[in-house]
Parts: structure tokens; C-alpha cells; sequence
């Protein structure tokens, strides 16, 4: 069996994955508190994105730097001072010089400081990198969250407003309900469809299908080893008694993949694995109370029954 | 008694009228992600319950100091996220030394405690100006409506990925944002405000 390559993380991929293969709000679902509430105005955007880009940069190298060997329950309070920090330095400052603006963010700028995406980002590839690829990959999704952001708050005060930077562009708003955050939400689908029709159109050595996937892919744990062993007695077994192979099942797609674009897949599958919020935040977090560990076994040994059902078939067809 | 129906009153306010994660987009990113995963609804639905509603209370608690209430809003923002990260620590610490959960657990915390619902609502309750027992009630309330995004989320998704009806591009994420979106309105509508006058 081939070995899996285990994709190089270059600048180059590191920015096109944060900005757009993995964009942080559009793909990951992360961070959506600003860009649905608070980026009804470019303006606004603006402000949020640089706060957050700030954010991500300090928390991501602070955790690639002195936070790898310290508990997870004690990083996740630490990302929360950061911002903590950050967002309270950002509120006096505009307190004393730029009350107006203070007003146009609201309590939205406190709140970045709690920010899903500043603290997934941490967790998933900070915290296992070295710290020039953190810088990066910080770097990355905070521009791939900012331009979102401000593309958001662009559209959101053009359609709802009828102004762009405070200016009037319309006479009157054509759709006054986009600034509220049901607008924010509106704007944000129909960016990820188009986001989504541009991964499959052009970097088709991405599975889009997968990336914007509702219930994302899961781990497979491997078997404990005693099920493993019987799993291949079991295979040898059929193998003797039934020496040709079963029919291969038709392929519901015919695909012209060269190795290359095969490998490729294998190794961003690989990689997106192991670095997949939903599967270290989300599912890795929670899954312990899905199913416990004689569960999965029962399962397991379910399809080894079935396995054995059908080798039994076999007996009785070879018999006959 | 007045004061039990204050509570409630402000905690149905805030499921139903002002829905933080429809209305304000709060927790929205955690609603939609653990939407996808029933089993956990309850544990995380607890952990988020409590930690709105303590916060809520503590904030309000120390707001009522003439030194802490005089501060201007950088300081309060301070007081109420160090009350938070404080309340987080105890927290861990505590279920450290008595029962012993495992480290999932303590993740799921984590993600629970430090979450833009949570810290939304002392700031809210500033800005609003409430009283002990209404900050009670928005913290109670906050994570009730989070209980009920969880739900009605989680009902949207498993339909929208059974139909076949949407047009491919919007398959997935793209057509969750659209339904969270027709919620929000929902709940918008709720509210009483004019959209399209």
C-alpha cells in the first residue's frame, strides 16, 4: 500500500488556503459574529478586519511560540486575554480620538476578542507549527476573514443604505433589510456560492463538494487490534475458499484523474484531516459522548459478522 | 413575585423577540456548528446556560461598586472579559479536583465559556441598563435561545441535505447560510421592526 504524501505547506498554500480553499467564514463557518452584525458599512468592515488581522497574528504566534506544551482547557483562556488586551487597548484609543467610530463598531469590537476564528486557528495549526508557518497562516486567514468582511459590509451599504464609505450612491436603498443581520447572512450565501463555483471551476485539485459539505467527513478511527487481526483471518479465509475477486463495484463517476491529481487529493485529504477545525474542535471534542469505545467495537464486529455470512454463502455456493 | 415575573419576562424577551444568535448574530458560527451534532446539544446547551447566566450576574453584581459602575467602557470591557476568563479558570478548576471529566470535556468548555454569546450578554446588559433580576433573566434567556437556534438549525440542515432540489453551487454551506438567514428574518419580523419602509 502506497505511503501518504503529506502535503509541503509553502507560503503559496498556506495563502490559498486561508484566503479561499478554507476561507475561515466562508468555508469553515468561523467567526460569522462580525461579519453578519457588524459589517453592515465598509467602514465598519474595515475597522473589524484590522483588529482581527492584528488578533490572529499575535494569537497564533504567542501559541506556536510559548503555548505547545500547556493544556488546551489553559490556551483557550489565553487566546481570550490576548484579544481581551487587544480589544480594550482598540476601545480606549477610539474612546479618546474617534468616539463616532467607537459608536459605529458598538460592542461588536469587545466581542472579537471571543472570536471562534482567532482561537480555532490557534488550536488547530499554531499550536503544531513552527512559528514563521503560524505568522502565515494567521496572515492568511486574517485576510481571507477580512476581505470577506469588507466585501460583506461593501455590498450591505450599497444595497442597504444606498451610500458606499458614507457617501451617497443611491437616492434610496433598494434593500434596506440587508443591513440588518439577516442581510449579513443573505450576502455571506451568496458569496459562498460564488466562492464555491470558483474552487470547482478553477482549482479543481480541490473537492468543493467536500469543502462546503454541511456534515463534514470524519475521521476514521482505526479498529482495535485484536478486530484488525480477525478482520484479516476473516479476508484470508474468503480469499482461500473464493480465489477470484468479487466484482468491483461500477464507479458512479468515470474519472480522468492523472497520479498526480490523485496524490494531490491524498495528500489534502490527509492534511485536511488533521487540520479541520470541525474535527478538532467539533468533532474531536465531542465525539467520546457519540459513541463509546465498546460501541464502535459491537459495530465493528457487526460487519465481520456480515463478512462471515457471506463467506458462509460462498461454502454453500462452492458446495452446490 | 414581581421580581420572578421581571426574570421571566426578560428571558422570554430575549428566546423569542431578541433572539441573540437570529437577531444579533451572536454564537452564530457555534449555533451553526453544533447543529450538526444532536447528541452533544444538551451538555453544550447546559455548559453555555450557565456560564451566560452567571457572567450576567457577576457583571451586574460588580456594576453596582461606585468605583467599578464610574469606569468608562475600555475598563468595563476589562472587568466583565477578566470576570469571564476568571469564571472559566474556577471553573475548570473546580471539575479538575472533584470529577474528574476527561479532556473532551474540558474542550467543549472551553468553546462553551469563551464564545462572543456569552461575553455579549454583561455588555447588552450595560447598555441596556438592567436590573439584577433582568440580567438574570437575559442570561437564562441567552442560553435558551441558543437551545432553540441549536434546534431549529439542526431541523433546516438535515432537510437541506436531503434535498435535491437545490441547484448544485448552493448545495452545503452556501444554502445553510440562505436558511439561517430566513430565521433571522423570522425572528427580525418578531421584533417589530420596520425592514423595508
Amino acid at each position: 500500500m502506497p505511503e501518504k504524501k503529506r502535503a509541503v505547506l509553502t507560503p503559496k498554500r498556506i495563502f490559498t488556503h486561508g484566503v479561499i480553499v478554507k476561507n475561515p467564514v466562508l468555508v469553515q463557518v468561523i467567526g460569522l459574529c462580525p461579519a453578519v452584525a457588524a459589517a453592515a458599512d465598509l467602514l465598519s468592515a474595515a475597522l473589524l478586519s484590522a483588529v482581527l488581522i492584528v488578533l490572529m497574528i499575535l494569537c497564533e504566534c504567542t501559541a506556536s511560540l510559548f503555548l505547545k506544551k500547556a493544556s488546551r482547557s489553559l490556551r483557550v483562556g489565553i487566546y481570550f486575554l490576548i484579544g481581551l488586551s487587544v480589544c480594550v487597548g482598540c476601545t480606549y484609543l477610539l474612546e479618546q480620538n474617534l468616539p463616532e467610530m467607537l459608536n459605529l463598531v458598538g460592542i461588536y469590537l469587545p466581542l472579537m476578542a471571543a472570536s471562534s476564528a482567532v482561537a480555532l486557528r490557534s488550536e488547530n495549526f499554531a499550536v503544531k507549527k513552527s512559528v514563521h508557518l503560524s505568522f502565515l497562516d494567521a496572515l492568511a486567514n486574517g485576510i481571507g476573514t477580512a476581505l470577506v468582511l469588507m466585501l460583506c459590509g461593501a455590498v450591505r451599504e450599497l444595497l442597504g443604505s444606498g451610500t458606499l464609505l458614507e457617501q451617497k450612491v443611491f437616492v434610496t436603498a433598494p434593500l434596506r433589510g440587508l443591513a440588518m443581520p439577516f442581510g449579513g447572512f443573505i450576502v455571506l450565501g451568496f458569496m459562498a456560492a460564488i466562492l464555491k463555483r470558483f474552487i470547482s471551476g478553477r482549482l479543481t485539485q480541490y473537492d468543493a463538494e467536500m469543502a462546503f459539505g454541511i456534515e463534514k467527513r470524519k475521521k476514521k478511527k482505526p479498529a482495535p487490534p485484536a478486530v484488525r487481526e480477525r478482520a484479516a483471518s476473516v479476508q484470508t479465509e474468503q480469499e482461500q475458499v473464493s480465489p477470484t475477486p468479487p466484482p468491483a463495484e461500477p464507479a458512479e463517476e468515470p474519472t480522468q484523474e492523472s497520479d498526480d491529481t490523485v496524490e494531490s487529493h491524498a495528500a489534502d485529504f490527509y492534511e485536511q484531516a488533521s487540520e479541520d477545525p470541525e474535527e478538532d474542535l467539533g468533532d474531536v471534542l465531542f465525539d467520546a459522548a457519540d459513541l463509546s469505545v465498546q460501541e464502535e467495537l459491537d459495530a465493528i464486529l457487526d460487519k465481520i459478522g456480515s463478512f462471515e455470512d457471506i463467506l458462509a454463502a460462498a461454502k454453500e455456493e462452492d458446495n452446490a | 413575585m414581581h421580581n420572578l415575573y421581571t426574570l421571566f419576562q426578560t428571558a422570554l424577551y430575549m428566546i423569542f423577540v431578541q433572539n441573540l444568535v437570529f437577531s444579533g448574530g451572536y454564537g452564530s458560527s457555534e449555533a451553526i456548528r453544533m447543529s450538526t451534532k444532536p447528541k452533544r446539544f444538551a451538555v453544550f446547551a447546559l455548559m453555555i446556560s450557565f456560564y451566560s447566566t452567571v457572567t450576567a450576574l457577576l457583571c451586574r453584581l460588580l456594576d453596582t461598586v461606585p468605583q467599578i459602575s464610574a469606569l468608562g467602557s475600555a475598563e468595563h470591557i476589562a472587568v466583565f472579559g477578566t470576570v469571564l476568563l476568571a469564571l472559566y479558570y474556577i471553573s475548570v478548576l473546580l471539575l479538575r479536583v472533584t470529577v474528574h471529566p476527561n479532556r473532551k470535556f474540558f474542550n467543549t468548555l472551553g468553546v462553551a465559556a469563551l464564545n462572543t454569546l456569552v461575553f455579549a450578554v454583561p455588555l447588552i446588559n450595560r447598555q441596556a441598563g438592567f436590573t439584577v433580576m433582568q440580567c438574570i433573566g437575559t442570561g437564562l434567556g441567552s442560553g435558551l435561545s441558543f437551545i432553540l437556534a441549536l434546534f431549529l438549525v439542526n431541523v433546516g440542515l438535515r432537510r437541506l441535505e436531503n434535498n435535491r432540489d437545490i441547484p448544485p453551487v448552493f448545495r452545503g454551506t452556501p444554502a445553510m447560510f440562505l436558511y439561517v438567514a430566513m430565521l433571522s428574518l423570522a425572528f427580525s419580523g418578531l421584533s417589530g421592526r420596520a425592514l423595508f419602509a
